[in-house]
């Protein structure tokens, strides 16, 4: 009686609001469908990774956008993770002047409003001196209301190639780690990966970058007559937002791995110091895996909170997909229609996180 | 301990405090010396600008203009826009009298000594209608003050209240349907539940702001500010229903077979036995919700309703005192910070309070 009850007023309701769409467009003038999505937009974008001009068509300010915030989300998503880890070990510091001084920390990051913070950073970046008055640290990163500018290395093949080679070594490196790990786990007995390590890690990207000319120069920012040249730039928006989201987020990952690591049993710990096991192999063997089956749930959820919060980024005038889509709605009308679309980029790529960490949590589980 | 330290022979218990918390290890020792030097570094820097050479009042932004510290004369020459945005300027004391209402209800909804149903139900009969009233005026020769013109902290406390008394029950709503045998209840409020948890806050005040009308007859208004509070409160809503989830599937399964044994019906089964028992078990994260809740209030900034922050920022924005717009936001944060840390420290409070009959 009830559920039937439910699917009358259910279908009453979508017909209500689908007879209302439809007549509100159409007194609006607006037709409704995807077409609009090949028409040029005239408007250009401030900040984009890809190409654009203001004659491109909305699909394409549409990838900008998505883009940018996936742009954001994956550097807030890297300094989060690193700096939550740094947070939840500071925490637990035995010192108690580094373990209070953090929670005072994680209380005032965690405690004021996410958009606040996010505000708060990006009026400083632009309240910050011209690019001749620009405030420098070590001589290469400046601060100014252009945003932040930094060196980047010239990408001579050498270094190119060389850091490729780094990458790889780094691959090699975890690989050998986890096959040494498990051959001592079976085995009791450990290989010794210390020279392997050296030689992949060291030895051949600095071989290969020898031998390719061992080029390193450095593209520094330079103050020019107007503005600054050279050397990387970041906005003084994406330095807002980015900082925003890190230091409220960090503050809360640093709470979620501080509470992992804690729920693991100290009889746990006890118990692998009385069999003799040596401290950086009880934190390695007993309290991570135990702990990551704690924290990884949360984490992902913490992820996904930052995807979907890249989108405060509006207030602060970044261009991506929320700021874009809602500025296509003003323009065309076409708001069922963008409201969709978004809904659905938003859901895909938090679809993606959520399997890729339960992945992760699978890995983690008990085997 | 360092060894050097232990040849010195038996010592104070003060010292020995010092010793185990600041210089167990050697790099214990040096992260004390460390963080000693990064407050040494930034905490008298701070003071002198934020107390020393700070000015405290002045008339106008040109009177900081060659100070070194901070300008806090900025909050005593903007307090009135921070706090009440665009309400008329002459009738300030009603909103002001009105959260003072609104506070007091919820002071008291939050002390022991209060909580009895029926006087707390007489409380909020007599507040939010009295606030409101206020607020809005219209009758008894109060001028009337239309919703775009709320502002400041009492649309905070307004977002915040109704978050609250329509958002929990709309939670509980959610989650008992989630939970529900019904295939057709469930499958709605999982789908309602999970796609509302996908999309970023700014998007649903968007949704509500600008395309909800689109949704409704032509001819039928419903006013912004309701149609945004009733967006953060479908948010709220989904986010504390999953907590409640939670709460219900911890339950053991043999209070639900002992409450129907005993031939009770649904609903006394539910709001008698389940439901008390999840609200005790779920209070860290419920309350976690409620603070996350409050903090996201701030977002109406996006569809410019002028709540606390969004005032403070329009206050800001005056070229006079827009240098100082640290000195501001740090005022405002302070606000912020303290009504959310008073919430978690009265969560551990209730978390104390109702740890009776646990086991372990």
């Amino acid at each position: 009686m009830i559920q039937f009850l439910a699917i009358v007023l259910m279908v009453g309701a979508i017909v209500y609001f689908g007879y209302n769409v439809a007549e509100n467009l159409a007194r609006q003038g607006i037709a409704s469908g995807f077409g609009f999505l090949t028409k040029p937009t005239g408007w250009d974008i401030g900040e984009a990774l890809i190409s654009h001009s203001s004659d491109e068509p909305y699909w394409k300010t549409l990838l900008v956008g998505f883009l940018n915030t996936l742009h954001v989300s994956a550097v807030s998503i890297f300094f989060i993770t690193f700096l939550g880890v740094f947070i939840g070990a500071c925490r637990l510091s035995k010192n108690l002047l580094v373990s209070e001084l953090t929670s005072a920390f994680v209380e005032v990051f965690r405690n004021v409003p996410t958009i606040l913070q996010v505000i708060f950073w990006s009026t400083m970046m632009r309240q910050l001196p011209h690019a001749r008055e620009a405030v420098v640290f070590l001589d290469g990163i400046m601060f100014s209301n252009r945003g932040m500018n930094f060196p980047l290395v010239h990408p001579d093949p050498s270094v190119f190639w060389g850091g490729m080679s780094f990458a790889v070594g780094v691959v090699l490196f975890f690989l050998m780690m986890w096959l040494s790990e498990r051959y001592r786990d079976k085995t009791g007995n450990p290989i010794p990966t210390l020279i392997p390590n050296v030689v992949v890690l060291i030895l051949i990207p600095l071989g290969v970058w020898a031998a390719l000319g061992a080029q390193f120069n450095l593209d520094m920012p330079k103050q020019a007559r107007f503005g600054i040249s050279g050397g990387g730039e970041i906005s003084p928006e994406f330095v807002g937002i980015v900082a925003g989201l890190t230091l409220h987020y960090a503050a809360q990952a640093g709470e979620i791995v501080r509470s992992g690591i804690e729920s693991v049993s100290q009889g746990q710990v006890e118990a692998a110091r009385a069999l003799g096991i040596r401290e950086r192999r009880i934190f390695r063997k007993i309290i991570l895996p135990q702990a990551l089956r704690v924290i990884i749930p949360p984490m992902s959820t913490e992820y996904m909170s930052t995807i979907r919060n890249s989108s405060l980024a509006v207030a602060i005038g970044y261009p991506e997909l929320f700021s874009l889509g809602s500025t296509a709605i003003n323009q065309t009308g076409q708001a069922v229609e963008m409201v969709l679309i978004m809904l659905i980029v938003y859901l895909g790529t938090c679809l993606f996180v959520s399997v890729v960490m339960n992945f992760l949590n699978k890995l983690a589980a008990f085997r | 301990m360092l060894p050097f330290i232990k040849k010195l022979g038996p010592i104070s218990p003060h010292v020995h405090w010092v010793q185990v918390n600041f210089f167990d290890s050697a790099w214990s020792s040096f992260l004390t010396i460390l963080v000693l030097y990064l407050l040494y570094l930034i905490v008298p820097a701070s003071i002198e600008w934020g107390v020393l050479n700070a000015t405290w009042l002045a008339d106008s932004g040109e009177a900081c203009r060659d100070i070194a510290g901070a300008c806090w004369a900025v909050i005593p020459a903007k307090y009135r826009v921070m706090f009440f945005g665009i309400y008329p300027y002459e009738e300030h004391w009603r909103p002001t009298l009105a959260m003072g209402i609104t506070g007091l209800a919820w002071v008291m909804t939050c002390t022991r000594t209060f909580w009895k149903p029926k006087l707390l139900a007489v409380v909020w009969i007599v507040a939010i209608p009295s606030s409101l009233l206020l607020m809005w005026g219209g009758v008894f020769g109060l001028t009337f003050v239309q919703t775009s013109k709320w502002g400041g902290l009492p649309l905070t406390f307004f977002v915040f209240t109704s978050l609250m008394f329509l958002g929990m029950p709309l939670a509980v709503l959610f989650a008992l349907g989630r939970q529900s045998k019904m295939p057709v209840i469930k499958s709605v409020c999982v789908f309602i539940i999970e796609v509302v948890r996908t999309i970023p806050i700014p998007m649903i005040l968007f949704f509500a702001a600008v395309v909800l009308p689109l949704f409704l007859a032509p001819g039928v208004d419903v006013d912004q500010l309701f149609r945004v509070t009733f967006g953060l409160v479908l948010f709220f809503a989904c986010f504390q229903a999953e907590v409640l989830r939670g709460g219900l599937q911890a339950i053991p399964r043999g209070q639900y077979e002992a409450a129907d044994s005993l031939g009770l019906s649904y609903r006394s089964k539910m709001f008698k036995i389940i439901l008390p028992q999840v609200f005790r078990t779920t209070i860290p994260s419920m309350m976690n919700g409620v603070i996350g809740g409050f903090k996201d209030t701030t977002i109406v900034i996006v569809v410019g309703l002028f709540d606390l922050f969004t005032a403070t920022q329009a206050a800001l924005a005056d070229p006079e005192w827009r240098r100082y717009f640290t000195e501001g936001f740090i005022f405002v944060a302070l606000i912020y910070f303290l009504f959310t840390y008073a919430m978690s420290k009265y969560s551990q409070l209730l978390e104390k309070r109702f740890s009776f009959g646990k086991r372990d």
